[in-house]
């Protein structure tokens, strides 16, 4: 025994002498993104010597929200987790968090809210205005096009109307390339940013921030219309279907083949890296005859879990507060494509001139910051949405496969989708 | 004219020759029995008749057909197997009546086939059993009535009894010899038991290492072996073997007595007793020749005991030699 | 007569199978009856506010025509794919059975596919039938076929089908082979002799007597094709298009651990215990009346 006592009392020194408090952060960056946060987070842990901030990959979103549940219920969570923007509602109303705003004033650590991108908080703030988490990784929808292949269509204009877009994307195939147009995240961006931008609602109750009753709207004529354009383009291929999220529209890009790309803009690194051709980025197209609102953001956001003391909630507070500073934010969006989210790193890298080297850069936060978010171009808080997203990722897909009409298909999302509205509005006392 | 004629037949897998050319004539209704220890090439020979194994070179007539690159249901022939080899998803009257079905022989002559044969077999009151449902016996039966229906001209038995205990192989001995007094078939047999080669065949072929080494009915192979190989394998007890200056001399323990009265022209060996074997009608002595064994068998009791020395007498017309390196018999005519 | 042992000590027994009995308590009984405890509730995924509300999650279910949809899906791709794996695996086996002495090397490769993980086994033929750069898809493509498993039902069902059933090819060739090495050689030469030809004797002969494996066979690559192909379809097809291959398991996964709906998820895993059960049964009645062949 006695061997034993002395290697235990020796590593109670050890720990001792290495006494940082650990702050467990659960993510759900990949690839790229993943060394990206990585190198964040050491830069944090080199600038001080109170905490260790330890990041640990969890999959994608769906798979690291899951862990977080899980982790909850086994007691086992971590301090930080991120949580794509579509489980905000789930988070909010789950009892396990505190409200990050909360957090801070508890800790005594002070923000400079006015700084940050407003249309980028107010998505995670509640009816009254309080901050439920932490933007982190924020991005929104814009339009990437192929120079060259719009050279040989004989494009002039990059087209800043669907309508164009859909000339566009006809002479595209035209002069013989085998796709106009191609999109990503298709829910977010063929209904949840085009209802936003037409200032279309997308739920009652203001898009779901009134409460939890809210029920699904977004089967309007506009947003039909526009599926309806593009089913129609499937068949000369002027509009093609790749698959979900983002990877095999943006490979159906990068290899040359598609003349535009509409996904999020957190894809400007990797469309960097795997395109051979000359590129450009525009914002999203809108409907000729209205004046686009902004669009809405994408992305995910740090929670804190409830069951931690004091010292621990307070690395929290001083890892979130980093986040924030200017050069963590510079070095985020450069090498992610994310958006600076406060307003003296976007002034910074204007004045250092980085947006006229890349101007692509810059398309999201101008479409972002256009005009001031009115209820229905905030954002939408509903409870079930991944699943909302799965309807209507489904019923898209029969559209394109032409088993389904877009007024259909839509009117069928809406009508699925609001069961699992009342489902969950059950669920919440 | 004959029923089988085999002409240079040869068996080789890849670079190992197992049968070496052998030639033999087999005659209508003759019952044939290739006889010889295991790997000696009978089994491969009555397989190349059946059509199971492919011919190397030489040649198989059937009925004065060349067999050679015929399937095995073309040959005319029926085949019963070691194994039984029966369906055993079948009952006994499917399995009888599976190869008449299949010549889509007409519903009433099937059944009434199945009948006689099941009537020659007893096997009437188990024709809706399945084979796993009957004894040993019973299912050697049914082989035989599968051979039986087709009503073809030759039979070939693969070890038939082999598999039965010897009261049981006894019985089917002398039921395999009725059925081909009853039908008359040309039948080829092949065993290792010297038994019921000799009490079976008309004709017996002893094979040995791929070559036949004899071939005659039973009472000349009995009397006047080819060699000593065949002498040693023919008898029972086998005929003693032994070395007496530079010659082999094969003398059956029949032959042998232990006085030399009675004996019209008697030769005497002096022999050590080792052991008596008494089954009661006769005695084996296993005595010691010059340090060579020599099995003995005496009527009733023998007067002699072990470790005795004797005198053992034989006539000398029923002595038999063999050349020492050949083995070829010396007097074989 | 069943066989009874004695102990000298009456607790002895119950002593010795108490881990196996522990095992199926903590990993069978108990996520089972929780589940079926969940069916009948509706909760948020943190389980912070449930409430019991009977049989109101089974109702839903077969009210949503997805979910009577998926019940037809989950059959045709069940059936297709234990038909397809049986039948390579057969012919394959029967094939290999030709050749007297099968190469240790070659028989591990047939069997290899089986120790391929189900999401990289997707992910192979994915890739294989993608119609831009896969092998298959190019080939289809270049022939004429309008082929596009993103966007076309059928298609990606036929795809989900193939890698689902060719990951089981191996299973069933090891069976198969031992049955058909199983029968007797002389009964096949019997059945040649009394005029039966190669395929007659293969359907006539071989087949019937390789039925119990063929039934045991069945059984496993129906629940196979049941409860063990999510990650073959979570790999190639996600459930799409619109839901085209969105087997029963597979709506499991994406209604519970997606959308977060774990009442409706536990009520559909509740119904898939149910066809487990059935199929149990079934499996069982029938092998208790097969007759043994050779007894």
């Amino acid at each position: 025994m006695r061997p034993l006592a002395i290697i235990f009392s020796l590593l109670l020194v050890f720990q001792v002498a290495n006494a940082e408090t650990q702050i467990n952060f659960w993510h759900a960056m990949t690839g790229d993104l993943q060394s990206a946060l990585e190198a964040l987070v050491n830069n944090f842990n080199a600038s001080q010597k109170m905490y260790k901030v330890v990041p640990i990959g969890k999959g994608n979103y769906t798979e690291a929200l899951n862990a977080g549940i899980a982790a909850y219920r086994g007691k086992k969570q971590p301090n930080l987790i991120q949580v794509f923007e579509v489980g905000t509602m789930t988070m909010m109303s789950s009892g396990a968090i505190i409200p990050i705003q909360d957090l801070l004033a508890e800790q005594k650590v002070k923000i400079n809210w006015a700084d940050y991108v407003q249309p980028v908080l107010s998505y995670y703030e509640d009816k009254n205005g309080k901050l439920m988490s932490m933007p982190f990784n924020s991005s929104s929808p814009i339009m990437y096009y192929n120079k060259d292949l719009f050279a040989k269509a004989g494009i002039k204009e990059v087209p800043k109307t669907w309508q164009d877009a859909y000339k566009a994307s006809d002479a595209i195939v035209k002069s013989g390339a085998p796709c106009g147009m191609v999109v990503g995240w298709q829910p977010w961006i063929l209904i949840e940013n085009f209802s936003a931008i037409h200032n279309l609602p997308f739920a009652s109750l203001e898009n779901g921030y009134g409460g939890v009753n809210a029920e699904l709207k977004f089967n309007t004529p506009a947003v039909v219309q526009n599926v309806e354009k593009l089913q129609s383009g499937i068949k000369n291929k002027s509009f093609v279907y790749e698959g979900r999220r983002s990877d095999p529209a943006r490979n159906a890009f990068t290899n040359g083949r598609c003349g535009m790309y509409l996904d999020t803009s957190a894809q400007i690194s990797a469309v960097k890296a795997g395109s051979k051709f000359l590129w450009g980025a525009a914002p999203l197209p809108y409907n000729a005859g209205t004046k686009p609102q902004n669009s809405i953001i994408g992305g995910a956001t740090l929670w804190a879990f409830k069951g931690f003391t004091a010292k621990e909630n307070k690395g929290v507070a001083e890892f979130i507060k980093f986040l924030g500073q200017t050069d963590s934010q510079i070095a985020w969006h450069k090498s992610t494509g994310y958006l600076p989210i406060t307003l003296s790193a976007y002034k910074k890298l204007k004045k250092e001139g980085y947006y006229k080297e890349n101007p692509e850069q810059e398309v999201a936060i101008l479409q972002l910051t256009r005009t001031k978010p009115s209820v229905l171009s905030r954002g939408i808080r509903l409870g079930g949405f991944t699943q909302i997203r799965e309807i209507v990722e489904e019923e898209l897909e029969k559209v394109w496969a032409g088993t389904a009409t877009s007024k259909a298909a839509l009117d069928s999302a809406v009508e699925r989708g609001n069961k699992v509205l009342q489902n969950f509005a059950k669920t919440v006392k | 004219m004959s029923q089988i004629l085999i002409k240079k037949l040869v068996k080789k897998y890849g670079q190992n020759q197992v049968v070496h050319g052998i030639d033999l004539e087999i005659k209508p209704k003759e019952f044939v029995v290739l006889v010889g220890p295991s790997g000696c090439g009978k089994s491969t020979t009555l397989r190349m008749i059946a059509g199971l194994e492919e011919i190397s070179s030489g040649e198989i007539q059937i009925g004065n057909k060349v067999v050679n690159n015929l399937a095995p249901k073309d040959r005319n022939i029926a085949m019963v197997f070691q194994n039984y080899a029966l369906y055993p998803h079948m009952s006994v009257r499917e399995n009888l009546s599976f190869a008449l079905q299949l010549q889509k022989m007409d519903r009433k002559d099937i059944d009434r086939r199945v009948r006689q044969a099941a009537e020659i077999l007893g096997l009437m009151d188990l024709l809706e059993r399945r084979p796993g449902q009957l004894s040993g016996g019973q299912r050697q039966r049914v082989a035989m009535g599968r051979a039986i229906v087709r009503n073809t001209p030759v039979f070939l038995f693969d070890e038939p009894l082999s598999n039965l205990d010897a009261k049981l192989r006894n019985q089917m001995r002398t039921e395999i010899k009725k059925l081909h007094m009853r039908m008359g078939t040309t039948i080829v047999y092949v065993t290792h038991d010297q038994v019921e080669a000799m009490t079976l065949a008309d004709r017996i072929v002893v094979m040995k290492d791929g070559y036949i080494q004899q071939i005659g009915s039973p009472l000349e192979i009995y009397r006047n072996p080819a060699n000593a190989f065949v002498a040693g394998f023919i008898g029972s007890p086998p005929t003693n073997l032994i070395e007496i200056s530079g010659q082999i001399i094969g003398m059956r323990p029949e032959h042998i007595r232990l006085e030399a009265e009675g004996l019209s022209n008697p030769v005497g060996y002096q022999a050590q007793v080792e052991v008596l074997e008494p089954l009661g009608g006769e005695t084996l002595v296993h005595t010691l020749v010059l340090n060579q064994k020599v099995i003995v068998k005496c009527e009733g009791l023998a007067p002699v005991r072990p470790s005795q020395v004797i005198q053992i007498y034989i006539d000398k017309e029923n002595q038999r030699f063999f050349d020492k390196t050949s083995g070829k018999a010396l007097n074989y005519n | 007569m069943l066989k009874r042992s004695h102990y000298e000590n009456p607790i002895l027994p119950y002593l010795l199978i108490s881990p196996q009995m522990l095992i199926v308590i903590l990993f069978f009984l108990w996520p089972a009856g929780a589940a079926l405890l969940q069916a009948f509730q509706i909760s948020d995924p943190f389980g912070q506010g449930t409430a019991f509300v009977w049989f109101d999650n089974f109702k839903n279910l077969f009210e949503t025509l997805e979910y009577r949809q998926s019940f037809l899906k989950t059959l045709v791709f069940s059936v297709s794919t234990a038909l397809l794996s049986l039948l390579m695996g057969l012919a394959l086996a029967a094939l290999t059975n030709r050749i007297l002495k099968i190469k240790t090397v070659t028989r591990t490769l047939l069997i290899w596919p089986y120790a391929v993980a189900p999401a990289m086994a997707g992910m192979l033929w994915l890739f294989l039938f993608h119609p831009t750069y896969g092998v298959i898809g190019h080939f289809l493509v270049s022939n004429g076929v309008d082929w596009n498993p993103v966007l076309n039902g059928t298609h990606a069902m036929v795809m989900v089908i193939i890698a689902a059933s060719w990951k089981q090819i191996s299973y069933n060739f090891v069976f198969f082979l031992g049955g058909l090495q199983a029968v007797p050689r002389s009964i096949l030469e019997a059945a040649a002799i009394d005029g039966a030809g190669p395929l007659r004797r293969f359907f006539v002969i071989v087949l019937p007597l390789l039925s119990p494996t063929i039934f045991f066979l069945i059984v496993m690559n129906l629940v196979y094709a049941f409860f063990d192909t999510f990650g073959v379809i979570h790999a190639t097809t996600e459930g799409g298009p619109g839901g085209a291959t969105s087997t029963l398991v597979y709506k499991v996964y994406s209604d519970g651990f997606v959308g977060q709906d774990l009442g409706g998820s536990a009520a559909q895993s509740v119904i898939l215990m149910v066809i487990t059960v059935i199929l149990t049964i079934v499996q069982f009645k029938v092998v208790e009346k097969k007759v043994h062949y050779n007894g």
